[in-house]
């Protein structure tokens, strides 16, 4: 036992560690995170000198980075030549307390602990264990005699006689290293990033999940536990073999040093973000006329993958297009046809606490239920291959284990990827909103906020459509990374129709109507999905379309074929690895399970516009931004701006900074090579049968051999509207103040659409651009 | 109102980021409080500037007030870790004598 004072010691000590510490979300929900989102208060740079100084790895872009740039001809030649020349160093991580305090020549076993721990919790995971506890692990009797072997039988008696309750076992593994109560956290900390991807899980565990089943829980206090009483295992066996005392009881410094390599690589970062800066403010010029009558308005995800579909839409025939976050406002837990329990659709940063359920419609309930029988057989089927694959120690003989009864789809979707998908588009269903109407002020408020975000007040066309969006790939742990994000790592067609029931829903116009919100009776909202994979959009509950409508669904959707096959064409001119944009070509890449780069994701994202369409219409964005429509004369409180700041910019900031230091930090913050990947259940993915979990991106999501397809550079936000109201929203905001004044985010405003463009230094120093521009520029 | 049968308590009332609950929660639960309450739509002036109760579409990023009632025993460990904690984490911490009617509720 521990006395109560030592246990609020190791909890806070374990709290403070887990600051710097990444979080992962679960394979099936793959939310794309800020790894340094704990610390965001520290400021961007000293973010990152904490990070290197902990975890080891990079801060800053190569210089590879810049010299295919400049090779491309999208950097001029830079006048300092180390922003073309770097040393490939990597930081190692930081020594922990055992590391540093065995006298010279004995040398820590840290590498055959982390290997020994990584691969104790994966069994643990692969068992289907609902929690991983140290002292599970420690009863093991493969993990003793493997670590018998690290420290000897004395070692191991020791460790084995732990106390069960694993903060009381971390107690006095501390106080058998000799380590003070001060230097706790900080070690802590060190230990954290001896594998920061199961401890990124852990922190998940602990601080986001809601103790749902399906994934085993691991708690940091668990995993501090095994790993520093390892440590302290090896101590009790090297009894005196310490240095002397003075360096046990140094108090260990972090190091907040900046390196020459730093230097040169904080000005590399800041050479690509003002170049782009200045080329994307230089390409605003002029407008788009709107479309006065649009024979539709189709609202897309603010996701960067959106914005080509939509130029190529706008071509193609009378039609407006809007960009929101893709759960269009709807908070809303989902629970799809056949499904025991539902799943949260909204934005990590929100907890729906209302569930809407997928029911058959009126009519066609047997045609349903046949179909989830046929669903579920699937699913039983499937579940088999997925269970194994849980497994990472049996990936290697999964084809023995599954044998013949997997070997025909296995023949098929190598030989024929796309070959027998099923007819779920075909299915009666529809979204049940009467939870929702039971709340119907509340609801109503919501369906008003979003439409007044989107843009969407009046002048409102015969047909809006809710464009949520998926992706489809085969054999891909991290598939959930290229849903949308909005929907935390869902497809985000069900929130498209839960928002379209809604907004048809007559009870909800009148009490629009009476928020001098009118929704014209002939305007119908249309729920869509759009497949960013393929880019074929597809009507959700078509069969509900009134039939005076569905002559102007059915002229959408062929302009929409139209606009896909163009932006399809498009794509094979931005990014490496897509040669050909014939549908059945494209399907097979979605298809076939050996792709590992089904498509680009958001490689390449770099900025986020907030303006009105027009501003935007008529330039060729290349896929790079995220797009919110905002009007700022219809938003004189900035309310909107507001919400537009405080959430999607935030999801934005958090899934640039992944791929941001998924590019920069690969083996700190990437997930390595995706073809030797082992998933460990929805935990995450090994790359190889052992070691840490790997967190991040792939090296398939950011290059294409030696090419960088993704950029690192930090997002810059551009928004249309006056500077004073972008002040007073990040003034009442504290997160914003981080994030602007941190520099996690450039910020570059303009009033109107023939005014200079403004960039904003931390604290509000704001800047002319063009004006800036001049003076550098040599004449 | 009788106030015979009542019996002396300590309360915490905790204000801090929506994304600080777990870690709050973290250190209570280690100090053994049994339980505490969590308001939403906290805001207020502080030292970082006047802090929003609620955004649209933003729970983490807003304040909440944690409530909790321990005995007095307890109060002085989870005050003392509360202080470490709020030496790099934003928020502030109240401590005031309370009563309740069911001590045993909280211990």
């Amino acid at each position: 036992m521990i006395s109560r004072d030592e246990r609020v010691a190791v909890q806070l000590a374990v709290t403070t560690a887990a600051s710097a510490v990444p979080v992962s979300w679960p394979l099936d929900r793959f939310v794309a995170v800020n790894p340094l989102a704990g610390i965001v208060d520290q400021g961007f740079h000293r973010a990152l000198a904490t990070s290197t100084a902990l975890y080891g790895g990079r801060a800053y872009p190569k210089a590879d980075v810049v010299r295919q740039l400049v090779s491309d001809g999208a950097l001029p030649h830079p006048r300092d030549e180390r922003l073309l020349d770097d040393e490939d160093i990597e930081r190692p991580r930081r020594a922990t307390f055992l590391e540093r305090t065995l006298a010279h020549g004995v040398a820590a076993p840290s590498e055959e602990i982390e290997q020994l721990v990584a691969a104790m919790l994966r069994d643990g995971a692969a068992t289907h264990r609902a929690t991983l506890t140290s002292y599970d692990c420690r009863q093991s009797a493969h993990a003793r005699r493997e670590f018998r072997r690290v420290v000897g039988s004395r070692g191991v008696n020791w460790w084995q006689e732990l106390p069960d309750d694993a903060a009381a076992a971390l107690v006095v593994s501390m106080n058998a290293l000799g380590l003070p109560r001060e230097q706790w956290s900080s070690e802590l900390a060190t230990q954290f990033a001896r594998l920061p991807g199961w401890a990124s899980w852990a922190k998940w565990c602990d601080q986001w999940s809601n103790d749902e089943a399906g994934t085993p829980r691991l708690s940091l206090v668990e995993l501090a536990s095994l790993l520093v009483s390892c440590d302290a295992a090896v101590r009790v066996t090297a009894g005196d073999v310490v240095s002397d005392t003075a360096s046990i009881l140094a108090p260990m410094e972090d190091d907040f040093g900046i390196s020459r390599m730093d230097v040169a690589g904080r000005e590399r970062l800041a050479y690509i973000e003002d170049s782009f800066i200045n080329a994307t403010t230089a390409m605003f010029v002029g407008s788009s006329t709107p479309v006065t009558s649009p024979a539709a308005q189709v609202v897309m995800c603010i996701d960067a993958r959106s914005e080509g579909l939509r130029a190529q839409l706008e071509k193609t025939g009378p039609y407006e297009t809007l960009g929101f976050a893709g759960f269009f406002g709807a908070p809303v837990r989902i629970r799809p046809l056949g499904w025991e329990a539902g799943y949260d659709a909204a934005p990590v940063l929100l907890h729906p606490d209302i569930e809407v359920e997928e029911v058959p419609r009126l009519g066609h309930e047997g045609e349903i239920e046949k179909w989830i029988q046929q669903q579920q057989a699937h699913v039983s089927e499937n579940a088999t291959m997925t269970d194994l694959s849980h497994d990472a120690s049996s990936m290697f003989f999964l084809a023995e284990i599954a044998g013949w009864s997997s070997l025909a789809a296995t023949v098929r979707r190598t030989l024929a990827p796309g070959a027998g998908k099923g007819r779920e588009d075909d299915v009666q269903s529809a979204m049940d909103i009467t939870s929702v109407l039971e709340q119907g002020e509340q609801w109503a408020l919501v369906a008003e906020t979003s439409l007044r975000a989107m843009g969407l007040t009046r002048n409102f066309a015969p047909l809006v459509v809710l464009c949520g969006h998926k992706s489809s790939s085969r054999a891909n742990p991290h598939a959930a990374s290229l849903d949308c994000g909005a929907c935390a790592g869902h497809a985000g067609g069900a929130n498209a129709r839960v928002m379209a029931s809604l907004l048809n829903d007559a009870s909800i116009r009148r009490r629009l109507a009476a928020r001098d919100l009118v929704i014209p009776d002939d305007t119908w909202f249309v729920a869509a999905e759009h497949d960013t994979t393929t880019d074929q959009v597809s009507v959700q509950e078509a069969a509900m379309v009134p039939a005076h409508h569905r002559r102007g669904v059915q002229r959408l959707m062929e302009d929409l074929a139209v606009a896909t096959q163009r932006h399809l064409a498009s794509r094979v001119g931005h990014a490496p690895g897509f040669s050909s944009t014939a549908p059945r070509a494209v399907r097979r890449r979605a298809e076939d399970w050996a792709q590992t780069r089904p498509e680009w994701g958001l490689a390449g994202n770099a900025g986020f516009i907030i303006a009105p369409r027009s501003a935007t219409a008529h330039l060729d964005l290349e896929g790079r931004f995220f797009l919110h429509s905002y009007d700022a004369a219809s938003d004189e409180d900035g309310r909107v701006l507001e919400t537009i700041l405080t959430a999607p910019v935030v999801v934005a900031q958090w899934i640039n900074a992944q791929y941001y230091f998924s590019t920069v930090s690969p083996t700190v913050f990437g997930a390595g090579d995706k073809t030797r990947h082992n998933a460990v259940g929805r935990v995450g993915v090994l790359e190889g049968p052992e070691g840490d979990l790997r967190i991040g991106l792939p090296e398939q999501s950011i290059r294409y051999g030696e090419t960088y397809v993704h950029i690192p550079q930090r997002l810059t936000c551009f928004v249309e509207a006056p500077r004073s109201r972008i002040e007073d929203v990040i003034a009442r905001n504290p997160i914003l103040v981080h994030l602007f004044d941190g520099e996690w985010l450039h910020l570059v405003a303009r009033e109107n659409a023939s005014s200079a463009w403004h960039r904003r230094r931390p604290h509000g120093d704001w800047h002319d651009i063009s004006k800036q521009q001049k003076e550098e520029s040599p004449s | 109102m009788k106030m015979d049968h009542l019996h002396a308590m300590t309360k915490l009332e905790i204000v801090v980021n929506g994304d600080d609950v777990a870690a709050v929660d973290g250190l209570l639960r280690a100090a053994g409080a049994t339980g505490y309450t969590v308001l939403g739509g906290v805001s207020g002036l502080g030292h970082g500037g006047f802090h929003q109760g609620s955004l649209h579409f933003n729970d983490r990023d807003t304040q909440r007030m944690i409530v909790c009632v321990v005995a007095d025993g307890q109060a002085d460990v989870v005050v003392d870790a509360l202080r470490h904690f709020f030496a790099d984490h934003a928020g502030v911490l109240f401590v005031s004598p309370t009563f309740v009617s069911r001590p045993e509720y909280f211990q």
